[in-house]
């Protein structure tokens, strides 16, 4: 008895799913953006290695794709970016994205990594690439990075961090996990959105956690 | 501000006789006023040493006397501690001998104006540093256009590399590849590598940036081997990594700068025909690498100081015009970053070459496997 309803919980926890990672088939659908007012030489490379990237040379109109998540991974340069935007810059920039969609990854790409006024900018990102790195290296991240991303508990730990930031109790989170993980079962949002609008009354928390499951239902639906 | 650059300021504007515990070879400065008296010249030794190391320094500047009955006033700034000695103070000093007051007395100074120095001296040290802060930061941009151009030159060698038949990975086909577009893709790594150890001079705090990943460190001193392999050639000498070692440890991107200065410091020292030996060894926790070459023998007093910025061994000095000084103390910092430990050891061979006594010297390098949480 004990055993089988250890089985039943076992069986809803989000950790026991298992994503088949194609590499090939992540570089495909993985979105990745260099946003960097200089040219990137590297970026030829790794469009001809099969990865799916856009170079913007500053925000423009953009920021709406920024936070919306329309990107995996977005190599984000310091100097001469954002400045139109944010009085910050490129750090309020990198503040915006990771407060709308804690789920994109945000790789500083600078070559300002020895001005200490910059320092909070490369310790705010997910990881820090040097201007000259080749296109080898930069290869290596993005895969390490998309091998991770695509993952439930990548998502799931997202979503977790999300709720316990937003002093959400621990049975309650228990139970995110068990909708979350029938809307995965079932293909479906609306199960784990309609348990986001009974916890959340204000705009941006619902957006940002639907946005984030709707991320990890997609994974398992394509 | 670097300790180095206070001292220099204090020969520069202090106008009374002056302490350095961290010069090795001259402690005892003169005063650009006043000079050291003949007598403490004539005796200075371990003794003063010792007695200026039991005093306890504080913020302010502070009446001692010494043994012998001559002033001294001391007071820590920026981490340093300040010695101005040598001097007959009034209203404080009532200890020194009167034969004294009579020898030196150009060295009586009313204790209101080593004060008054002291304040000025406090105050330009903000100014400088904001000088050399700029001035640097100023230089260092340049390198950013340098960064740029290397990475339009690794892209394209690195694009012709890929080109190259045989194998599938970059590792294969780069072994496949010509000589020279090897020697180029090779130059414009070290030229990273060295635009990196710039970037983390600068800015220490670097080295803990960004994301922790495994780092298998056998994998990293053989890149860096491979990169070194004209220069060793050059000089006749040969790297070796001394049996696989297949353990990683948790580390920010800053580590794999460890191997490129180790290495880097072992060739440009070490004599020619003689090999440098890379040894790996590891425990429950921790994960042990040894660089050991002949080179310049490092002093017993050297051993700590060669870590510091901009210092460079005396032998080493003698021997080889090549080294900044910058290396191994952004080599402790990196260490220090991740929680581990490094230090050197030099046995001598009891041989010379170009009069420079010759050791063999090993670089210790520990580190745990796992980061902690602090780090």
């Amino acid at each position: 008895m004990v055993a089988n309803i250890f089985n039943w919980f076992k069986k809803e926890s989000l950790e026991n799913i298992q994503v088949p990672i194609d590499l090939n088939e992540i570089r495909k659908r993985a979105r990745i953006l260099f946003i960097d007012d200089e040219d990137v030489p590297q970026i030829k490379i790794l469009i001809a290695e099969g990865f799916s990237i856009e170079h913007w040379k500053d925000i423009e109109n953009n920021l709406n794709k920024l936070e919306s998540g329309d990107y995996d991974i977005i190599f984000l340069d310091i100097a001469g970016v954002g400045e139109r935007y944010s009085r910050e810059g490129a750090i309020g920039i990198l503040k915006d994205i990771k407060k709308c969609n804690p789920a994109v990854i945000v790789i500083a790409f600078s070559g300002q990594k020895f001005d200490i006024e910059q320092t909070k900018f490369f310790k705010l990102a997910d990881d820090v690439l040097k201007k000259d790195a080749g296109p080898l290296e930069i290869k290596t991240k993005i895969e390490e990075f998309l091998k991770e991303k695509f993952s439930v508990t990548f998502y799931w730990g997202k979503i977790k961090d999300f709720l316990k930031n937003q002093k959400i109790s621990e049975s309650k989170i228990n139970k995110a996990e068990k909708v979350l993980y029938k809307s995965i079962a079932k293909r479906d949002h609306k199960f784990f959105n309609n348990w986001a609008k009974k916890i959340f009354t204000d705009e941006i928390s619902i957006k940002t956690l639907t946005a984030l499951a709707s991320k990890l239902i997609e994974i398992f639906a394509k | 501000m670097n300790k180095q650059i206070i001292n220099e300021l204090l020969k520069i504007t202090c106008p009374f006789p002056f302490v350095n515990l961290n010069d090795n070879n001259k402690g005892l400065n003169d005063g650009f006023v006043l000079q050291s008296p003949s007598i403490c010249k004539k005796k200075f030794s371990k003794n003063c040493k010792d007695f200026y190391s039991s005093i306890i320094y504080s913020e302010n500047l502070e009446h001692h006397t010494c043994p012998h009955g001559f002033s001294i006033f001391t007071a820590i700034c920026n981490d340093i501690k300040i010695i101005i000695t040598g001097l007959i103070s009034f209203p404080e000093n009532k200890d020194c001998p009167k034969q004294f007051r009579k020898t030196y007395s150009q060295n009586k100074v009313a204790s209101e104006k080593i004060n008054y120095w002291f304040n000025h001296f406090k105050n330009i040290i903000p100014s400088v540093e904001a000088t050399i802060q700029d001035r640097t930061k100023a230089a260092i941009a340049i390198l950013h256009d340098i960064q740029k151009t290397n990475s339009l030159i690794k892209s394209n060698a690195e694009a012709l590399i890929s080109k190259q038949k045989g194998g599938t990975s970059f590792e294969d086909k780069f072994e496949n590849s010509p000589d020279r577009l090897k020697s180029i893709y090779k130059a414009s790594e070290l030229l990273s590598n060295q635009m990196e150890l710039i970037n983390l001079f600068s800015n220490p705090a670097m080295i803990t940036a960004g994301k922790k990943r495994l780092f298998e460190v056998f994998r990293f001193f053989d890149k860096i081997r491979i990169l070194y392999l004209s220069k060793t050639k050059n000089k006749n000498c040969r790297i070796t990594l001394v049996s696989p070692f297949s353990s990683s440890l948790e580390a920010y991107d800053s580590f794999s700068l460890l191997p490129h200065i180790l290495i880097d410091n072992a060739v440009k020292y070490s004599q020619n025909n003689e090999s440098i030996t890379v040894q790996f060894s590891e425990n429950k926790d921790d994960i042990t690498t040894r660089v050991v070459s002949v080179g310049p023998m490092i002093e017993e007093d050297e051993k700590t100081s060669i870590f510091e910025m901009y210092y460079k061994g005396k032998n080493s000095f003698n021997y080889s015009s090549e080294g900044s000084g910058i290396g191994l103390y952004v080599a402790k910092c990196i260490v220090k970053g991740h929680g581990g430990e490094i230090y050197v050891t030099s046995v001598s061979k009891n041989t010379h070459d170009k009069d420079v006594p010759l050791a063999v010297n090993t670089f210790t390098l520990i580190v745990p496997k796992k980061l902690a949480n602090a780090h």
